[in-house]
């Protein structure tokens, strides 16, 4: 009889639990950001945001250039507290200008949750990208999104 | 005998001549004369120009603000070696790039090297970046 009422209680948190999601849709989406410099790129650094207001960031994940080969710069606190609907994410490298990457690379990937059905409207802004040098570089950044579902 | 005279008894009398000549009555300097006076004077030094001219009261107000200028710098805190730079414009990762340059070989150094970075990338409007 115990175990009856136990098992009673768990289904009725489960329903409940079950409408509570259905309450609330959202979707998963990664963010790749890639950034193109004809010239070696030693430090970067972009501020993604959403102007339609959908986005929450739950992590950013290192690129692919082996320069930058731990994860990069963000603020992991708002990240942690669901407090990200904008993100800056940073990173350098003390590599030799040899190792440093060029031409079109991707330098991060932010992932999403989205809170609506409502496409995110991205913007995306390159604050600055530096040479070995430690000269401002005229690079161009892009993204591209990948959406998957619940 | 006069009290003054008495007086000169003790002196040689060349001595007393000689100051009896020269107490003669003082030259009164009419108000006239003192006018004709000042007016010679003033003719005589009209072209005359002060060999410090006068300097107008904007040098004194000048004068007062490097002072007030030199007091404020020599108030102001000096620059922490914790603090490697001091830059007019938002820091930003080219910042975190050259201290880390600054630092390198320093393993300790990294702590204030990724709180430099965490400030670039700060989302609250304490340690936002721009």
């Amino acid at each position: 009889m115990k175990n009856l009422f136990i098992a009673l209680v768990l289904l009725s948190f489960s329903i409940s639990g079950q409408s509570h999601a259905d309450e609330h849709d959202f979707r998963f989406a990664a963010v790749d950001v890639y950034l193109d410099s004809a010239e070696p790129v030693a430090a970067w650094q972009f501020e993604l945001d959403d102007r339609a207001g959908v986005m929450k960031v739950v992590g950013v994940e290192q690129g692919d250039s082996p320069a930058y080969a731990r994860a990069p710069y963000y603020d992991r606190e708002a990240v942690r507290l669901g407090d990200a609907d904008r993100i800056i994410v940073a990173d350098y490298s003390l590599a030799d200008a040899v190792e440093l990457p060029s031409g079109r690379v991707r330098v991060a990937t932010v992932h999403l949750m989205l809170n609506s059905d409502d496409d995110a409207d991205f913007s995306l802004f390159l604050v600055t990208a530096t040479t070995y040098d430690g000269v401002v570089t005229d690079a161009r950044i892009s993204l591209a999104v990948r959406t998957g579902s619940e | 005998m006069t009290h003054n005279d008495d007086e000169f008894e003790a002196l040689p009398d060349a001595l007393i001549e000689a100051l009896k000549s020269a107490d003669e009555a003082v030259p009164l300097i009419t108000a006239r004369v003192d006018r004709e006076v000042l007016k010679m004077a003033r003719e005589q030094f009209e072209g005359r120009k002060p060999a410090w001219p006068r300097r107008p009261a904007w040098a004194a107000v000048a004068a007062g603000v490097l002072i007030m200028i030199f007091v404020v710098q020599l108030d102001q805190p000096t620059q922490q070696l914790n603090e490697p730079m001091r830059v007019s414009r938002p820091v930003d990762i080219s910042d975190v790039l050259n201290l880390a340059r600054e630092r390198s070989g320093n393993p300790a150094a990294q702590a204030e090297i990724d709180a430099l970075a965490m400030r670039v990338v700060s989302l609250s409007p304490a340690g936002a970046s721009r």
